[in-house]
């Protein structure tokens, strides 16, 4: 079962490597898990569509512009 | 009320580029614990990000 | 994700509970409270997700007299690309997200505002915000920062119950990436560093613990900075959104202390509640006026009311426009509702830099 994960991170397609970095840990064995976190990863490309905002928590001040080169 | 309906294609409803929106909040800040991606890779590229690109 | 793409005659769209939609004077938006993320719509669209929720396809194209049957069909093939909704038969099963925004913290989020002449008591201002259960603080040293100075500020807060800490520092040449990235790896708290008046703009890749650095080069060297309304502080997720439905996005659940140790509702404020030295935070919170800002929500501030970003978007009461009207629009705010655009930073009429008293 230790084989499917090899070269996963380069199965990954390119938008799916650029995503965040999260942990995907399953409590159990399974033999499908390889294809599971593929799929959660290759979900997450949707980031791009519209605006992406970031962040959990709103800003605490704006002190910040959008303007720096 | 009926209003007239615009195509939803029109530029008013476009998303605006990445160069029209610099993210200031950039952090993946949560108020739970943060995860670190784990992968059969032993070392994953952490030097790209959004604003690098 | 696949989704039925052709409705059957009975179908009705449903969106997704935590898509919710928001209408503008010129256009609306979706937003998706859960991928957070936001979507410019037609206001027509809006109308029929909302006042024509729960009817079919051909009773909708009916009901605008088959004059825009291929604007609707390019609606649902909108709504059903991005995955904000669904068709389904019994749409009443599906109800809407519950808005209600409540939290046990007297006070979710602070600013601490250091300078060079700073005498502020880091522990026992830690201390009290651990009491009134505060969650996020923000540090903003407007001067040129050691780092032995910012070590004995993050140090104050290391048994508290802080759950995060953004930075706000001067650039110093110890403040170097490494020395940086060393200090969030050691205080777990920071979630964010920014150093300002930086020879040079930079931004660091997140470190593996999800912390940012970045140096911008321009000055934030005092409260005048802030307020500042635009896109890149726009922020989608059900707890901001929720609070922002009765709440001023800003002020809601804060307090500050200024650099000279005067307790404000924000720093950019006149009125002040007493000293730090000489006044607890929760003395200053129990004040009858200290809340009084808090329920000026984005509905009832002119031009914001109107705007489909408000709920999204934080709102500002120091920087208005009309200094004799305390519900004027954000002075640093460069967008119009009505055209949809984003005008040229206009020099704000009436900027009330002193303050706004309730």
């Amino acid at each position: 079962m230790a084989d499917d994960r090899d070269g996963f991170f380069s199965r990954l397609s390119p938008e799916g490597r650029r995503s965040a970095p999260v942990i995907y840990r399953f409590t159990h064995t399974t033999p499908l898990r390889v294809a599971a976190i593929m799929r959660l990863v290759e979900s997450r490309p949707y980031r791009a569509a519209g605006y992406v905002c970031s962040g959990f928590r709103k800003p605490i001040s704006k002190c910040l512009g959008d303007d720096e080169p | 009320m009926k209003k007239k309906l615009e195509r939803i294609g029109g530029e008013l409803f476009k998303p605006l580029t990445a160069a029209e929106q610099k993210r200031i909040t950039a952090g993946f800040t949560t108020t739970t614990a943060t995860t670190i991606f784990e992968t059969a890779n032993p070392n994953p590229d952490f030097s790209r990000d959004g604003d690098r690109e | 994700m696949s989704l039925e793409p052709t409705p059957s005659r009975e179908s009705r769209f449903s969106l997704f509970a935590c898509c919710v939609p928001v209408q503008g004077a010129r256009r609306s938006v979706i937003c998706d409270l859960q991928r957070q993320t936001f979507h410019f719509i037609p206001n027509g669209l809006y109308e029929i997700l909302t006042e024509h929720a729960g009817a079919t396809v051909a009773e909708i194209k009916a009901a605008y007299d088959h004059e825009y049957d291929l604007e609707i069909d390019e609606y649902f093939a909108f709504l059903l690309e991005h995955e904000l909704g669904f068709w389904c038969d019994d749409p009443q099963r599906f109800p809407a997200i519950d808005l209600t925004w409540e939290t046990p913290e007297r006070i979710t989020n602070a600013i601490l505002d250091v300078d060079e002449r700073s005498d502020h008591d880091f522990g026992s201002i830690f201390r009290q915000l651990d009491d009134l259960g505060c969650k996020a603080l923000e540090v903003r040293c407007f001067h040129r920062c050691g780092l032995e100075e910012v070590r004995r500020i993050l140090e104050a807060a290391r048994y508290g119950r802080l759950r995060s800490i953004d930075l706000l520092a001067g650039h110093g040449p110890e403040l170097t990436p490494e020395a940086l990235a060393a200090l969030a790896n050691e205080y777990r708290r920071i979630s964010r560093i920014v150093i300002h008046s930086a020879p040079e703009r930079r931004q660091l890749p997140p470190l593996p613990t999800g912390v940012t650095i970045e140096y911008r080069t321009a000055a934030v060297d005092s409260p005048a900075c802030c307020g500042k309304i635009h896109a890149g502080y726009f922020v989608v997720n059900l707890e901001t959104f929720a609070e922002a439905q009765q709440h001023n996005s800003c002020l809601n659940r804060k307090i500050s202390i200024d650099a000279r140790g005067e307790i404000k509702n924000c720093p950019s404020m006149a009125r002040s509640f007493g000293n730090a030295r000489e006044v607890s935070l929760h003395g200053a919170l129990a004040q009858r006026d200290f809340t009084a800002l808090w329920s000026i929500n984005k509905d009832q501030i002119d031009v914001c009311k109107d705007c489909e970003l408000r709920y999204i978007c934080t709102d500002c009461r120091a920087y208005i426009r009309d200094a004799a009207d305390l519900y004027s629009k954000p002075s640093k705010c460069s967008y119009d509702p009505y055209t949809a655009e984003w005008t040229s930073p206009a020099e704000p009429a009436g900027a009330f830099r002193k303050g706004v008293s309730p």
